[in-house]
């Protein structure tokens, strides 16, 4: 029997409900991680360094049962990796986000990419919230470390439909000046602003102490422009429309498109954000990949 | 200038609009696309929509050029300029060869025919590969030997080869007239009609027809050139008239002929021989006119006696001079063994000199008593109450002097002679009942030529007389009075006549009544309809009018035989007729007239029908005509006797030879019927046109003179003109076509 891989089993009807998206991403995440990839529990924070005094709301599964015995006192353990990385997920969900060359848009895409992480995050023991956002901040789930939050970050993912138009360096600008902690911040949105002022309001972030993800995810259309005959683009976020033949205009599309692919991409290496590009036609391994690699990365910095 | 062979094609142009509709319909027809990217979009729209636009104007612009290109191609336009090779345009042309009598005249080496043949030669072989080509032969009639323009030049050429010269006369115009009106119904740029003649004025006598005719064809860019091969010619002798002076033709006993020999040349002519001869034999008797001066006539008068009672060729004929073709006239006539003649006087009077008959028997007999019995003329003389122990078969012609009235048995009697053939001759008189023959003869019988009227005039009153017409004799019988050196018909004095009134709607009494006004009227007058002609076989012809126009002497033809009718007496009891010398010949030839039966058109002119009847036994049977064999055709006739107005009848209308014709019925080896077509002796008249109407005609054709002929080819190389411009364009429409395909090939590639 044909063996499917977890995202040609992507579906929009999947994407619509909290249970099955969060199906999905475990889904998506337990193949990866079954794969060639390491687990995220080796060399992730599963040393024992030592104990701390159990407070509630931490994870029963590690109190020391031990030295309960011994000394009627509870204590959790605590591991050599073990984090407070709260990893702040930044989903835009400007209108441009709804277009979809396939079945999948990019907002689609967004949102399994959003709980893949999420379960990834979780799994890893660090904390995570969502910020659901267009000209302004729409969604928020406070961060948290608890598996429970996924559901409540799954409900919020599902609900939502894109309507409003973009304005990522506000909301950039907004979460620097509100997240006091320092953390992850990943950014995943098609960046269709002004990327200086883009880049601008992650080099806020920056400037708070936190590490920065960026997820440039756009459509495969978007990137190759591979349209033929006579077409009248219709504008998202109240653009008007273009009546025209996009092979004649095609190399200048794309020279203008790659161009601001680059300006961003040059940005973030120059701020030293990550900085990945997301194409909907493809798996979600390498997101995941280049989130693990990330997480790596600033790890240690995060925990001076 | 350019003109459109096909200009109902212009009308396509209204295609060019169809690029046009299909470019505004396409932008109708789009994929509607949601996009999020608009930002980049609309800076490369923006960066390329002035290219975009420039590009579909020019690919518009092309395709609508390639549509206008090719409609204009299809409308075949044409431009006039002198271009020879492959874009010179076609031509439609005509070849209209004269092939009248003049044709024939020598120079010495060639005749002015075979001179025009090579000129049509050379016509030909200067018209652009892709032409076409008609060849008609021109006389007084047209003859379409090529109907239709052909492109087959070997067909041509070999028609040409094989024209010969006719016996007829010229006439420019109904050729001319009928090469234009094939040549409108042609579309080409270049239309040409060649006329290859030899420029004799007498070919151009519709002078102002021709002249509009040709404006006409300038006007509508038809050209002509008038090629004129003949040179004018300052000596012609030509026979212009032979006819047999003695009304008939009796065996053993010598027959008159009259021959008239005009000089249509500029110089006097003497010692003019003139010979006759019968059946091809050596001359059997010559004359010689001693001077002849230019325009003048002359006749003589020459002898031949016949031994048989048979058909006779004979011809008469000049020493020969450079058109050959007039200095030879022939006629056929049958000889008469003897001629029985009854006349039926009808008031025999006191004394033989007031009898009806007196001058009448002289006249037929005019003989001493002592040569009566071997003169061919029986005559037999009765009064009426005799008539019924005679059998008028025993007679070939019956005169009725006066006689009152007739029997039934007699009126059938007349019926039955006159239906096999016999002659009635009547003269009314004193007892005559006029109400009595218009009832059975003309009514009931229908007998008589015409009705008798009233009385004209008093017998006893000798001061007022009428008499008979002085000129335009017309009928056969009284044609040869049109020359006054046989006498004056009109010197006698009628003082009383019945009106003789004609059914009005008889043609014959309109043709002897045409009056003369030149001499191209006259020679039309003189021109006879054939009296067989079919539409009035039977029809009553006027012989000769009154000076005042009434009917004089009528005739008709009743089965086989003939009715002549006098509207006067025989004898002198009301008009001195028999007194005048012309009151002998004029009975002898309505004898000979009535002898021969309805046959007496055994000479008719070149170009007429020639008609005879036969017994009832002939009927269907084949009948094969040879030509004369003076002209170098060998083609026979062939024909058989149908039954035309009820009777057996030989009818031949090939007779465009001059000569005598030979008549062979299958299966009649005994039966030697023989006819003879006579020129027209105007065609004689070889004058050639003025320079003041070659010059009138040049202002509207192309004149090439007798000596261009030789670089007749280059003059007609000079005058090409026409482009046609349809390949050309065909070609920049195929290019750009192609232009189109590769352009927008290249504007649809991913840029």
């Amino acid at each position: 029997m044909e063996t499917k891989s977890p995202f040609e089993l992507l579906d929009p009807s999947v994407i619509t409900k909290a249970e099955k998206l969060g199906l999905c991403a475990r889904f998506i995440v337990e193949g990866y991680m079954a794969g060639e990839h390491k687990s995220p529990y080796r060399g992730f924070a599963v040393e024992f360094a030592q104990h701390r005094e159990y407070t509630p709301g931490d994870d029963i599964r590690h109190i020391d049962w031990k030295v309960l015995g011994k000394t009627d006192r509870y204590y959790v353990k605590q591991y050599e990796q073990e984090t407070n990385f709260i990893a702040h997920i930044l989903l835009d969900a400007s209108e441009s986000m709804k277009y979809a060359s396939g079945k999948i848009s990019k907002f689609d895409y967004g949102k399994v990419m959003v709980a893949c992480l999420a379960y990834l995050i979780l799994a890893q023991r660090d904390a995570v919230s969502l910020v659901i956002f267009d000209s302004e901040l729409k969604k928020y789930v406070p961060r948290s470390d608890s598996r429970s939050s996924l559901v409540n970050i799954l409900n919020q993912l599902v609900s939502y439909n894109p309507v409003g138009k973009t304005d990522i360096p506000t909301i950039l600008h907004q979460m620097a000046n509100q997240i006091q902690k320092k953390g992850l911040i990943i950014l995943i949105s098609d960046l269709f602003d002004d990327e200086s002022k883009i880049l601008e309001g992650l080099q806020h972030l920056r400037f708070c102490g936190h590490e920065v993800l960026v997820f440039h995810i756009l459509d495969p259309y978007e990137i190759e422009f591979p349209f033929r005959g006579l077409v009248e683009f219709d504008g998202l976020e109240a653009m008007p429309k273009i009546l025209t033949r996009p092979n004649e205009i095609r190399k200048s599309y794309l020279e203008q498109f790659n161009e601001f692919r680059r300006r961003i991409q040059e940005g973030c290496e120059r701020n030293q954000f990550h900085y990945q590009l997301v194409n909907t036609s493809q798996p979600f391994d390498e997101i995941l990949s280049g989130y693990l690699v990330f997480r790596t990365k600033t790890a240690t910095r995060l925990l001076r | 200038m350019i003109s459109f062979l096909n200009p109902i094609m212009l009308f396509g142009a209204a295609a060019v609009t169809i690029p046009i509709i299909i470019h505004l319909l396409n932008r109708r027809k789009y994929q509607r696309v949601t996009w999020a990217a608009m930002r980049f979009l609309k800076v490369s729209v923006e960066q390329n929509q002035r290219r975009i636009r420039l590009e579909d104007i020019l690919l518009l612009i092309l395709r609508c050029l390639v549509i206008l290109l090719v409609v204009l191609a299809m409308a075949r336009p044409a431009l006039k300029s002198n271009m020879s090779g492959v874009l010179s345009a076609k031509s439609v042309s005509v070849i209209i060869l004269d092939n009248s009598y003049s044709m024939a005249l020598e120079d010495g080496v060639n005749t002015v025919f075979f001179k025009a043949k090579k000129a049509c030669e050379d016509i030909i072989t200067s018209l652009q590969p892709g032409s076409s080509c008609a060849f008609y032969l021109c006389s007084d009639t047209t003859r379409a030997v090529i109907a239709e323009p052909t492109q087959d030049f070997n067909l041509l050429r070999k028609e040409i080869k094989e024209a010969k010269i006719s016996g007829r006369s010229t006439d420019i115009f109904p050729s001319l007239k009928q090469a234009i009106e094939l040549l409108r119904s042609k579309a080409s740029i270049r239309k040409e009609i060649f006329l290859v003649t030899d420029g004799q004025a007498f070919g151009w006598r519709n002078w102002e027809n021709i002249r509009q005719l040709l404006q006409t064809a300038k006007r509508e860019n038809i050209q002509i050139f008038i090629i004129f091969v003949g040179e004018n010619e300052e000596r012609n002798l030509g026979i212009s008239r032979f006819s047999i002076a003695t009304g008939v033709c009796p065996i053993n006993h010598p027959v008159r002929f009259e021959v008239q020999v005009t000089n249509y040349g500029l110089h006097e002519e003497n010692d003019v021989k003139v010979n006759l001869s019968v059946d091809n034999n050596p001359p059997v008797d010559t004359a010689v006119i001693d001077t002849i001066k230019p325009g003048e006539s002359k006749t003589v008068s020459l002898f031949a006696k016949f031994y048989k009672d048979d058909f006779y060729g004979v011809t008469a004929k000049l020493s020969g001079d450079r058109l050959p073709a007039d200095d030879t006239q022939s006629l056929v006539l049958k000889t008469i063994k003897e001629a029985r003649i009854l006349i039926i006087d009808g008031n025999p009077g006191s004394e033989p000199r007031l009898s009806q008959s007196f001058y009448l028997k002289h006249a037929i007999v005019p003989v001493p008593p002592s040569e009566v019995d071997n003169y061919f003329m029986k005559l037999t003389i009765i009064e009426p109450r005799e008539i019924n122990n005679v059998r008028f078969d025993d007679f070939d012609v019956v005169f009725l002097l006066d006689v009152p009235e007739f029997s039934p048995q007699i009126l059938s009697a007349f019926d039955f002679y006159l239906k096999r053939g016999g002659g009635l001759v009547i003269f009314p008189g004193r007892q005559t009942r006029q109400d009595y023959y218009n009832l059975e003869l003309f009514e009931k019988r229908k007998i008589l030529p015409a009705k008798i009227g009233k009385m004209i005039g008093n017998p006893d009153n000798t001061e007022q007389f009428l008499r008979f017409q002085e000129r335009n004799y017309v009928h056969p019988l009284v044609e040869i009075w049109n020359d006054p050196a046989s006498g004056n018909l009109a010197s006698a004095r009628f003082f009383a006549a019945y009106e003789l009134i004609i059914p009005t709607n008889s043609v014959s009494m309109v043709l002897s009544n045409i009056p003369a006004t030149d001499s191209s009227a006259k020679s039309v007058n003189l021109r006879r309809t054939n009296s067989s002609d079919d539409n009035n076989i039977s029809e009553p012809r006027v012989i000769l009018n009154y000076n005042n126009g009434m009917p004089a002497v009528v005739e008709k033809e009743f089965g086989f035989g003939r009715v002549v009718l006098f509207s006067s007496t025989a004898n002198t009891e009301w008009n001195d007729f028999p007194v005048r010398p012309s009151y002998l010949p004029l009975i002898h030839r309505i004898i000979g007239a009535l002898l021969t039966g309805r046959n007496e058109n055994l000479t008719i002119k070149v170009g007429d029908i020639f008609v005879y009847k036969v017994e009832n036994d002939l009927l269907g049977k084949d009948v094969v005509i040879a030509p004369p064999v003076s002209t170098t055709n060998s083609i026979r006739g062939l024909t058989r006797v149908d039954l035309i107005n009820g009777l057996p009848t030989i009818r031949y209308d090939e007779t465009d030879y001059s000569g005598i014709y030979n008549v062979m019925i299958s299966g009649e080896t005994t039966k030697n019927i023989r006819f003879a077509a006579q020129f027209d002796p105007s065609e004689s008249d070889i004058v050639h046109l003025s320079k003041e109407k070659v010059n009138l005609i040049s202002e509207d054709a192309k004149v090439v003179e007798n000596r261009d002929i030789s670089s007749l080819r280059q003059e007609l190389e000079k005058n090409k003109y026409g482009i046609e411009l349809w390949l050309p364009l065909a070609l920049l429409a195929l290019v750009m076509a192609m232009v189109e395909a590769g352009l927008a090939q290249y504007f649809s590639k991913t840029k």
